[in-house]
């Protein structure tokens, strides 16, 4: 997931994209979401959330050992 | 500030017209000039026996004029056709382009609704050159989005 940073057009959805609102971009190659983001259009959010399921996981191998 | 390498010219520009703001028809094969008008924001300002300047106040943005010059076809489903209909029918009316062609990460520029305000018959003199009509659309606001 991603968060607008400016005004985008979502192609996908045919709808507009507040700045601050979250979206995804399933329609859109790595590429041009590296684009995006290098542009200043959007930030990931994603990262974090997924580090800290990692977390979880790692703690949840140590209990069970 | 170091030179920009970025500039761009308008060979690319995407145009699209719609009567909706839904479904858009792309014009870029037909038309040759956007231009946008007007958009002033209105001003104010009174001399006083005091002071040597003026003192200013500030109003609200005006109305814009979007103009687009397209080739003369006569097509149903062509820009000038649709323009005319919108013109003749006082209805809805929108432009939107992007000025590098409208791919993922470049601007667009879509207007609020509009109306057309005025419009062009295919008129002129004799020559070799294809004939261009233009419209004007009459519109509150121009938005800029990013393509995602």
């Amino acid at each position: 997931m991603y968060r607008a940073r400016v005004l985008l057009w979502h192609s996908k959805d045919d709808r507009y994209v507040q700045p601050g609102e979250t979206v995804d971009f399933p329609h859109l190659t790595p590429e041009d979401v590296e684009m995006l983001i290098r542009v200043g259009a959007i930030e990931p959010i994603a990262p974090a959330r997924q580090k800290k399921q990692q977390e979880v996981t790692d703690d949840t191998t140590v209990s069970s050992d | 500030m170091t030179q920009l390498s970025a500039a761009i010219s308008l060979r690319d520009c995407k145009v699209e017209i719609s009567t909706n703001g839904t479904t858009w028809t792309d014009i870029s094969g037909a038309a040759s000039s956007v231009e946008v008008g007007g958009g002033d924001r209105q001003t104010g300002e009174v001399y006083t026996f005091d002071g040597d300047t003026a003192l200013i106040t500030f109003g609200k943005r005006e109305p814009l004029e979007v103009t687009v010059k397209t080739v003369y076809s006569e097509g149903t489903s062509e820009p000038f056709e649709i323009a005319r209909g919108a013109y003749e029918g006082g209805t809805a009316f929108y432009v939107r382009w992007s000025p590098r062609g409208g791919a993922t990460g470049q601007a667009r520029y879509t207007t609020s609704e509009g109306r057309v305000t005025a419009f062009g018959y295919p008129v002129g003199e004799v020559g070799g050159d294809p004939l261009l009509i233009e419209f004007t659309v009459r519109v509150a606001d121009v938005t800029r989005s990013l393509i995602s």
